[in-house]
């Protein structure tokens, strides 16, 4: 009797409905124990013994986790995970070895730091209550990731887009995990091609960074986003509405006008609205991104520094800038169940956000657990796939309406 | 059939979550695969090659330990961590590892013959 636990409901759907493992190990007593649980638990499973039956599987399915062997015979696990990082899904990780705590942890963060997803890490032998816990954590869908590139996505491509009003906007909500309630949202650009294809911002926004053609599209995308946040203020008027500004904004000392002017021109306060600058933006001309978010923040806008603690100055950009509120990157926050050492960063960055005076979101919340450890830890304020997915303007509406007035 | 876990309390934990069937599976996995990885062993070491008496030592280790052999688990990480760091020894201690590897085989094998 060879049995292996290679495929339960083989013609499930991959994505959506089903949840899908796959167990990467090339011991098969591993495979079977961990392909076992995980079937128990309600998945359909596929096995791999190697590397290169890892890779074969991950481009034929969409899987919500990989339990991953560090040890492999072929190769270790560590060489799947930038296979996984170009597969075109996003699955959350388990990591298991007969290794120590330290080694699983370090796999851990390397994970992390290639934007990947860790739900936890196992010793061996297998413990499998642990097992069965982390597999219960995950989202329940898994995340398609962006496509990493799009051949027909050329400068002349995106003009053409912008002047027949393809580039959409979609808002994903923040919520206060003290209220319950939505307290503002961040706008994020979409491509709708004129076949109905959606492309992504990672897809366009870098070409259209290289073209020249960001500050027709940042504003465009401003338009759309204004007049909705106008809409939105008759219902509730705290909302607040965030923007994503790109280095070549951030050169153009003439922006801090025109934002004032759009808020004139959509009679929105001030206040409701966040400019968002990447730490790496802010240092591309330091000078000039130093006048403008100061002329920004001195007409009553907020200014607010995202991925906070990916780059390497954050504390004296931090000191010398103007910033209102604070972002803590995701991959702090997705590792807070699993790396002792998350919670505690978390936690001084929101003494020192306290200290500051400055606001803080966490950002990629995916489960009820890495809320309660936020809300714990004292963050009020998060947004990730656990609450919302980026909604539409009008089903954003919806929300708002059925969310009522405070 | 129902068999006498009593000597095994590991697989009778893996039996109670997984079901018999699974774990008969499981069980059959290893008796099939060990001693062609304990062939391995044997041959790395008396070919000298330490990384791969490490890596097949620890996979038998592994293995080892979610069937509960205790013994053969312990000697192998032992095993391990001898050919990582001083391989000199390897000689010294992959008889024993053999000799746990045949016995828990034979005492598994019989426990399971008849399922």
């Amino acid at each position: 009797m060879a049995v292996d636990v290679q495929t339960h409901m083989a013609t499930a759907p991959d994505i959506g409905a089903v949840r899908r493992a796959l167990v990467v190990d090339d011991e098969r007593v591993q495979r079977l124990i961990v392909a076992g649980t995980a079937a128990k638990a309600g998945f359909t499973v596929d096995s791999a013994a190697s590397v290169d039956e890892a890779r074969a599987l991950l481009v034929q399915h969409a899987y919500n986790v990989v339990v991953l062997d560090l040890s492999l015979r072929d190769n270790d696990g560590i060489e799947l995970l930038r296979s996984l990082y170009t597969t075109g899904t996003d699955p959350v990780l388990v990591f298991m070895s007969g290794f120590d705590e330290r080694v699983r942890e370090a796999s851990a963060r390397l994970a992390s730091a290639l934007g990947l997803r860790v739900a936890g890490t196992l010793a061996k032998p297998l413990d499998l209550d642990r097992l069965v816990t982390l597999l219960g954590s995950l989202p329940e869908r898994p995340q398609i990731a962006a496509a990493p590139s799009y051949a027909e996505v050329t400068p002349d491509r995106i003009a053409a887009a912008l002047s027949k009003d393809e580039i959409f906007c979609l808002y994903q909500p923040k919520i206060s995990l003290r209220s319950g309630r939505m307290v503002g949202v961040e706008v994020l650009a979409r491509w709708r091609t004129a076949t109905g294809d959606i492309i992504p911002p990672i897809a366009f926004i870098p070409v259209a960074e290289a073209a020249g053609l960001i500050e027709p599209l940042t504003w465009a995308v401003l338009e759309q986003a204004g007049a909705a946040l106008h809409d939105w203020h008759k219902i509730d008027p705290a909302l607040t509405m965030a923007v994503n500004f790109s280095p070549s904004s951030l050169n153009n000392l003439g922006m801090p006008a025109s934002v004032i002017d759009l808020l004139d021109r959509y009679n929105l306060a001030p206040e409701t609205v966040v400019v968002e600058v990447t730490e790496s933006a802010v240092m591309a001309d330091f000078v000039a991104a130093a006048e403008i978010l100061t002329r920004l923040r001195i007409r009553g806008v907020k200014v607010s520094i995202d991925d906070f603690g990916t780059g390497h100055s954050s504390l004296l950009s931090l000191m010398r800038l103007p910033f209102s509120e604070l972002k803590i990157d995701q991959s702090f926050v997705r590792s807070l169940l699993h790396d002792p050492e998350s919670p505690k960063l978390v936690q001084a960055v929101l003494r020192m956000c306290e200290a500051l005076g400055l606001s803080v979101v966490a950002e990629g919340v995916e489960t009820q657990a890495v809320a309660d450890v936020l809300l714990a830890l004292g963050c009020d304020v998060v947004q990730g796939y656990f609450f919302d997915r980026p909604l539409s303007r009008a089903d954003l509406t919806s929300r708002l309406v059925a969310q009522g007035t405070v | 059939m129902t068999r006498d876990l009593s000597a095994f309390p590991a697989l009778a934990l893996l039996e109670s979550r997984l079901g018999s069937a699974l774990v008969a599976a499981i069980v059959e996995a290893f008796l099939e695969d060990t001693p062609a990885t304990l062939g391995k062993l044997q041959a790395a070491g008396a070919a000298g090659r330490a990384s791969d008496v490490a890596m097949y030592a620890h996979a038998i280790a592994g293995s080892a330990a979610e069937m509960g052999l205790e013994a053969l688990n312990a000697a192998g990480r032992q095993l391990e961590r001898i050919a990582r760091s001083d391989p000199a020894q390897i000689a010294a201690h992959l008889p024993g590892v053999l000799a746990l590897g045949a016995s828990g085989l034979d005492s598994l094998g019989r426990t399971f013959a008849d399922s």
